[in-house]
């Protein structure tokens, strides 16, 4: 919640609600990914990012659409994020994921057999549903995953395969998954990496300054709220300035520039930023001028500065900057 | 571009937190399934618990009529909600929304679907056990017209008749419906409970029979007047085939029943009256309890000058038809008579005319006192067939234009009054019937004589194939009854 908000300003905005997600290169690029392997009928595949870069948001708000639109049809995708308990039963196991997959009687008494044959039925009717026999299941923060669970949905696959249908597992985690490959192959679990595993994508971040600007015009234009009001979310903080022709998409090389040059020292990754620090840039920007400020101002080298500094983005930065450190050391070696 | 925010999530699939989601395959439900049937099979994919199926999906009996949604099973067996029609303990349009099935699906899915009338020609639980195992059972099966499965030419297994089902089956069927059944868990198998088999023949079949009852209440109507008991099947088929058959409707001899002549329409027996040339299609007439009839109200008065008007006319024709000149004599003077003896005495005098003239004053005198005297109420003649509920309504007529005092259904008085009048010539015919048996009536004898013949004459209505509205009344009904004390 923030204070003194100017009158014009709806406070269920999901700007302010933080409840949005504008579409950007990189969910695109991982849908595509996700496409490619649908179309393979991958078993598995995961793709792997720096935390904080959009892989969430992304497969959240846009990852279904995406799809349907590639393939012209419902997709049969089933999204799991990964709750963080460690000692997770069988039986908690499957709960969890008929919840999250909408299945109404999850919660519900049964054996954890009962409970697998459960979910192997209701991925043949969602899958039928699509007139399909292929069905995909999506888990987000799947570095929390453990082998026990990884062997679980191989006997759901197992089982899938035995009824005619095929059954994908895509996962989706932050960079401690990149170890988990190896870890699995090392220790009698070959085969679950084999079949979940080895087709892998990195998520990038934004890259670039067209990447910016793709964002930024998403916040000028491609975005609307209420629905179907055609108000976008800069004419809706402000409109003043959306009337005069200002956008916030010729500010993407000043960005672009203050972003590079907010990198911790000795940054040692790519020049991929994550997407949350750049949104909650461009929200601080958004109420700047909502608030009255100028334009110009507003939108300046320094005003950017500060609203990136107010995340944190340089600490961030540092930690990817250490990951990238130990995984080229492990690579090395 | 795409838009950077949506409405909502996209959760028509997995969306987290929200579970509405349940195992089936929409369109898998095959035509005329039993909703029990259909019921065990979404036990054996979705395995909810008894209480949360009943939460979901079950209303609750309350102390009234009014029933609401509940979280406790009620104690009612399938039987009960079969017989009960209306009472169906299940909320099928909502259990229809979330197996994402039109709710079309589950016409004739139990015996309230059909009309009131065929009810009583269903039986006990019926199954065919090849059929269960396909994931197949039909109410139909309990309808008196089949008596083996069309798919697999098995005698079907009744409660009593069974030999080899576990009586499992039918407990669970009859005392627990919503429960899952074990022994249908163990010959129904998952593909088959996903997807039923398909069988052409069979759904010609049992479409034929439901069609065929379906008619009845919205085609058909089979006036029941004066029937204590339900009559038996084959009277029952036979009607409704004769009425079919002057219907010119397709199908009318369905093709389960023996034929063998016994149904070919006697046109002497019958006869058919037609209304006009107006055209009246299936739909547009309804029971007078239909809630599509809710606006109607009827103006007894006009009943009541109607029916009576006709009653007088069919009296004047009688007496000018029947009597003559010396009968009309006799008439008078017996009208005049105020006891007993002197009616003896007029008709020993006058006799064969004198004798007619008496039966057409004892037909005048009864009607009048037990059909429009006024002191017995709604149960004089107009006002009875003003309410009955076996005469349909003609909603098309009612709900053009806003309903005004005047405003009156003309096809159903058209009805009343052919049922009336053909009730009062009915009545002269077997009063007739007596004077030719009965040389030197006794005025006691022949008074009992007559209320013990009075009856209304059995008659079927119907919208033919041409959409003509057509009403068939059998004489031989009407004349059939003899005198039991003559």
């Amino acid at each position: 919640m923030r204070s003194n908000l100017p009158a014009h300003l709806d406070p269920h905005h999901p700007v302010l609600l933080q409840e949005y997600a504008v579409f950007t290169p990189p969910v695109n690029a991982m849908a595509q990914k996700i496409g490619d392997w649908i179309d393979q009928r991958q078993p598995g595949g995961y793709i792997h990012g720096p935390s904080r870069f959009g892989k969430s948001r992304g497969v959240k708000w846009h990852m279904k659409s995406v799809l349907e639109d590639r393939f012209g049809k419902l997709i049969p995708l089933h999204i799991w994020t990964r709750p963080p308990d460690s000692q997770f039963s069988e039986n908690d196991f499957w709960v969890s994921l008929g919840m999250a997959i909408g299945f109404r009687y999850a919660p519900r008494r049964a054996t954890r057999g009962d409970r697998r044959r459960l979910l192997v039925e209701f991925m043949i009717a969602t899958a039928a549903a699509c007139s399909s026999n292929f069905v995909a299941l999506l888990i987000d923060e799947a570095q929390a995953m453990t082998f026990r669970e990884w062997t679980w949905l191989l006997g759901l696959q197992n089982a899938m395969d035995w009824e005619g249908y095929r059954f994908s597992v895509f996962s989706i985690a932050s960079h401690q998954m990149d170890y988990t490959y190896e870890l699995l192959g090392l220790s009698d679990h070959a085969h679950v990496a084999a079949r979940f595993l080895v087709a892998h994508w990195p998520f990038p971040g934004i890259s670039s300054a067209d990447e910016i600007e793709f964002v930024l015009q998403g916040y000028d234009e491609a975005s609307e709220w209420p629905a179907n009001s055609g108000i976008s979310y800069l004419a809706h903080f402000a409109p003043d300035a959306y009337a005069r022709g200002e956008r916030l998409g010729p500010c993407a090389p000043v960005l672009w520039r203050v972003l590079n040059s907010l990198l911790p020292a000795h940054y040692k990754g790519d020049a991929e930023f994550p997407m949350q620090h750049i949104s909650r840039a461009i929200e601080e920007v958004l109420i700047d001028v909502a608030r009255g400020e100028d334009w110009e101002t507003a939108t300046s080298e320094a005003n950017w500065i500060d609203a990136l500094a107010l995340t944190q983005f340089t600490d961030h930065m540092r930690l990817i900057s250490a990951a990238v450190k130990r995984k080229r050391a492990a690579k090395s070696e | 571009m795409r838009l950077g925010n949506m409405a909502a999530p996209l959760d028509d699939l997995g969306r987290h937190g929200r579970r509405s989601r349940v195992i089936w395959h929409p369109g898998s439900i095959p035509p005329y399934s039993s909703l029990w049937i259909t019921i065990q099979r979404f036990l054996m994919l979705n395995q909810p618990t008894r209480a949360a199926f009943a939460q979901d999906f079950l209303w609750r009996k309350t102390s009234g009529n009014a029933v609401a949604p509940a979280y406790t099973l009620p104690r009612q067996s399938i039987n009960d909600y079969q017989m009960a029609g209306d009472q169906n303990p299940i909320r099928l349009t909502r259990f229809a929304r979330v197996l994402k099935e039109s709710a079309k699906t589950f016409l004739g899915c139990h015996i309230g679907n059909f009309p009131g009338m065929v009810r009583p020609y269903f039986g006990d639980f019926t199954v065919c056990p090849n059929c269960l195992g396909e994931g197949f059972h039909s109410i139909l099966y309990s309808f008196e017209g089949i008596r083996s499965c069309p798919v697999h030419g098995t005698r079907l297994e009744t409660p009593q008749s069974s030999s080899a089902i576990a009586s499992d089956l039918f407990t669970n069927a009859l005392r627990n419906p919503f429960g899952g059944c074990q022994y249908l868990r163990k010959v129904l198998k998952y593909p088959e409970a996903r997807i039923p088999k398909a069988h052409v023949l069979r759904d010609r079949v049992l479409g034929e029979i439901a069609d065929w009852l379906m008619d009845v209440d919205s085609r058909c109507w089979l006036g029941q007047h004066g029937l204590q008991q339900v009559e038996p099947f084959d009277g029952f088929t036979k009607r409704l085939v004769h009425l079919k058959s002057t219907l010119k409707l397709p199908d009318a001899v369905p093709n389960w029943v023996d034929t063998g002549g016994l149904f070919d329409l006697d046109s002497v027996a019958t006869e058919i009256v037609r209304f006009g040339s107006v055209k009246v299609y299936e739909g547009d007439l309804v029971d007078i309890d239909d809630r599509r009839a809710v606006r109607h109200q009827t103006d007894l008065n006009i009943y009541g000058r109607t029916i009576l008007g006709d009653f007088k006319a069919i009296r004047r024709y009688l007496k000018r038809r029947n009597l003559g000149r010396r009968g009309r004599h006799w008439l008078g003077r017996l009208s005049k008579a105020t006891n007993s003896t002197d009616v003896n005495t007029l008709l020993d005098q006058g006799g064969q005319k004198a004798c007619r003239a008496w039966m057409l004053l004892a037909w005048s005198r009864q009607i009048n006192e037990r059909e429009f005297n006024q002191k017995v109420g709604l149960h004089t003649r107009p006002m009875r067939f003003a309410v009955d509920g076996n005469i349909p309504l003609w909603v098309a007529n009612l709900r053009s234009g806003r309903p005004t005092q005047g405003d009156h259904d003309f096809v159903h008085l058209w009805i009343a009054r052919w049922i009336s009048a053909a009730g009062l010539l009915a009545f002269w015919r077997s009063i007739c019937v007596v004077a030719e048996e009965v040389n030197s009536p006794n005025i006691v004898v022949v008074d009992r004589a007559l209320m013990a013949m009075r009856r209304e004459p059995q008659w079927c209505l119907g919208i033919s194939a041409s959409d003509e509205l057509t009403l068939c009344f059998d004489h031989a009904t009407s004349r059939r009854p003899k005198p039991a004390l003559l």
